[in-house]
């Protein structure tokens, strides 16, 4: 296949926690995306018999009119990404995974005469262990064997990506999903001995922002978890210094008081005399490690401890200004200042916002991060958020393809190349 | 469609089930006649407006008159003329035939006789019973033929649905997404972004462009 041809017909497939972002370089800038979760009907039930027969897994929008009873979601609905690694023998999940990579496939592949298939170019958590990435390219194997649809493919870590989509060959990236935080200092490659993997993310500030909303009258929607994201996304604020926004908060309650209407329904909640707890909530996804959330931990709420996932080993309570640094300490030590003048934030997690006249109080992810660095003694970092972040690892990917000759076949060894079927 | 054109219709398709064409209709009297090309048959049709026995039975001496002239002989009437009790004897001794008609289907009630047998083969002709034997077979011959053809034409329905539900199950499959996408541009050729200077923001004047495209000189 010439290299004109690889050019034009790559696909970007970015496997996130939450959303699938999928689409071929013709797209421009923004990809298509989907929620990266499955829905596995009861096969008994009226609408899985209207929709059609044998329908194992549900993806994309569809979903909502195949749910069933409440207590029934856990169950059924799947979310395969939600720590960035899936277990070998989780069946269901990889299940998921090969019906949303069918729907890129089918919602992108030409009629035109002459296409021989698309270089897709994948993107998975970095701390995924090669079993992932033997079982996403059988899957692809599979799919090409029935429609002819993959000319070739690789797998890039999300990290990569980002550093790639932001044009910068060296660099620290901090990519915080709902599930989990990674950092990976980059030098033209991933520097996969540096990478760093906390097993804490957005899910993690849902947990306090529902013992908040409980200790607030709350809790009956503190058992939502789509309402305990709006609230989060809503009132949580990042403190620069949780011991003297706390005290502002609760000096000035009519300061930080808040109300809001949970959209399309009936629900407003209200957080007044207490609302200083909303410093918690971002405080949080930083630096679990302040007394404030001992309290939390003692009445239940999990507290995100050190596991195993597959390969990956995830710290569950480092600060994340701490869990830089160590990353970055694993590099040479030539790279190191180079490493700290391009950190990127990227992700969902990091998205909080400073509400007017709260400036000196609460900070955004950036600051946070200068300051945690600043107090460790690193005065000179130069930190930026990602732009589109949610669009950044596809377009990483994209590029990846670009670029990548199409005579660099795929290297176990360097975990880079294009892997053929055919 | 009038009411009479919708009549004529049902007439002329059953005698067209042995093969007689319409030749020739005049619409003051109501006579249509078929032919088969050897054959000359006439029809006097009595329409829903005008139907009685006293018509029914001016029809029969008119045509009888006729008669000579052609094959066979039928008047065709409405069905509720039934309901007033005609008597059918008359037609039969005359050789006349006569059919009745509603808004579905044309009915033999009478078959005519035919005269052209009547004068060839007046000695070897057959009984009644066996003409009308004859004529019930080709009628049912080619009423099978006709509900073959509908259980062709439905069956090709049949599969013209199966298939329309396939293709709409196939879009509901794609998602009401699609349905909410903004009109998808057509894909853009990138040689032909590359030369009209719109290739996307995060490829243009991207670095790791150049380090990758030499990673293969690199591992080797």
């Amino acid at each position: 296949m010439s290299e004109a041809y690889k050019r034009s017909h790559v696909l970007g497939m970015d496997y996130g926690t939450s959303f699938f972002k999928y689409g071929p370089i013709s797209l421009g800038e923004t990809p298509e995306l989907m929620e990266n979760r499955g829905y596995f009907p009861d096969k008994d039930a009226i609408m899985t018999r209207i929709m059609g027969e044998g329908r194992e897994v549900v993806v994309g929008k569809d979903i909502p009119m195949y749910l069933e009873a409440r207590e029934d979601l856990p169950s059924r609905l799947v979310y395969p990404f939600r720590n960035g690694v899936i277990e070998k023998n989780d069946n269901r999940a990889w299940q998921v995974v090969e019906e949303v990579s069918r729907v890129a496939f089918r919602d992108f592949t030409p009629k035109e005469e002459g296409f021989a298939g698309f270089y897709v170019v994948a993107s998975l958590s970095a701390v995924a262990p090669r079993y992932m990435y033997e079982k996403l390219f059988d899957i692809y194997r599979k799919i090409d064997s029935e429609d002819h649809t993959v000319a070739a493919a690789t797998i890039i870590p999300q990290p990569l990506a980002v550093a790639i989509s932001h044009k910068v060959p060296t660099s620290v990236v901090v990519e915080s999903g709902h599930g989990n935080t990674q950092i990976t200092p980059i030098s033209r490659y991933p520097v996969r001995t540096a990478i760093i993997a906390l097993n804490r993310g957005g899910g993690d500030a849902n947990s306090i922002t529902a013992e908040i909303l409980k200790d607030s009258g709350y809790g009956d929607l503190a058992k939502e978890e789509t309402v305990v994201r709006q609230v989060k996304e809503q009132i949580g604020l990042v403190p620069r210094n949780l011991d003297t926004a706390v005290r502002f908060g609760r000096e000035n309650p009519d300061k930080l008081a808040v109300t809001i209407n949970i959209p399309g329904t009936r629900l407003r909640i209200t957080l007044d005399e207490n609302a200083w707890l909303r410093f918690l909530i971002g405080e949080y996804v930083f630096n679990p490690n302040h007394e404030m959330f001992q309290s939390y931990f003692a009445r239940g709420m999990p507290k995100p401890g050190d596991v195993k996932v597959g390969d990956a080993f995830f710290l569950g309570m480092v600060d994340m200004g701490e869990a830089i640094v160590q990353s970055i300490e694993k590099c040479p030590v030539e790279l190191q200042p180079y490493l700290y003048k391009q950190i990127i934030l990227s992700g969902g997690n990091f998205e909080w916002r400073v509400p007017q006249g709260l400036e000196n109080t609460c900070v955004n992810s950036v600051d946070k991060i200068k300051t945690m660095l600043n107090e460790k003694g690193l005065p000179d970092v130069g930190i930026m958020m990602a732009n589109s972040p949610k669009y950044s690892v596809w377009r990483g990917c994209i590029v990846y393809g670009y670029a990548v000759p199409e005579g660099f076949n795929w290297s176990w060894d360097k975990m880079e190349g294009w892997m053929r079927f055919r | 469609m009038s009411v009479s054109r919708r009549i004529l219709q049902r007439v002329e398709k059953w005698f067209s089930k042995d093969g007689l064409k319409p030749l020739n209709y005049d619409g003051e009297s109501g006579e249509l006649v078929f032919s088969n090309g050897s054959e000359r048959v006439l029809v006097k049709i009595l329409f829903e407006d005008e139907a009685d026995k006293d018509t029914l039975f001016y029809a029969l001496t008119s045509v009888f008159a006729e008669a000579s002239k052609y094959s066979m002989v039928y008047i065709a009437a409405p069905t509720r003329i039934r309901r007033e009790n005609v008597d059918t004897a008359p037609f039969m001794k005359a050789g006349i035939g006569l059919i009745l008609y509603d808004e579905y289907e044309v009915y033999e009630e009478v078959p005519a006789e035919s005269r052209v047998k009547r004068v060839s083969s007046r000695q070897g002709r057959q009984p009644v019973e066996v003409q009308l034997l004859e004529k019930s077979l080709i009628r049912i011959d080619s009423s099978i033929r006709e509900l073959s053809e509908r259980v062709d034409s439905l069956e090709k329905a049949y599969f013209s649905l199966l298939r329309e539900v396939r293709e709409i199950k196939s879009l509901v499959e794609k998602k009401m997404i699609v349905a909410e996408k903004t009109v998808q541009q057509p894909p853009v050729k990138l040689e032909e972004s590359v030369e009209t200077g719109s290739l996307p923001s995060f490829l243009k004047d991207n670095p790791w462009v150049e380090i990758l495209s030499k990673r293969s000189e690199e591992s080797s």
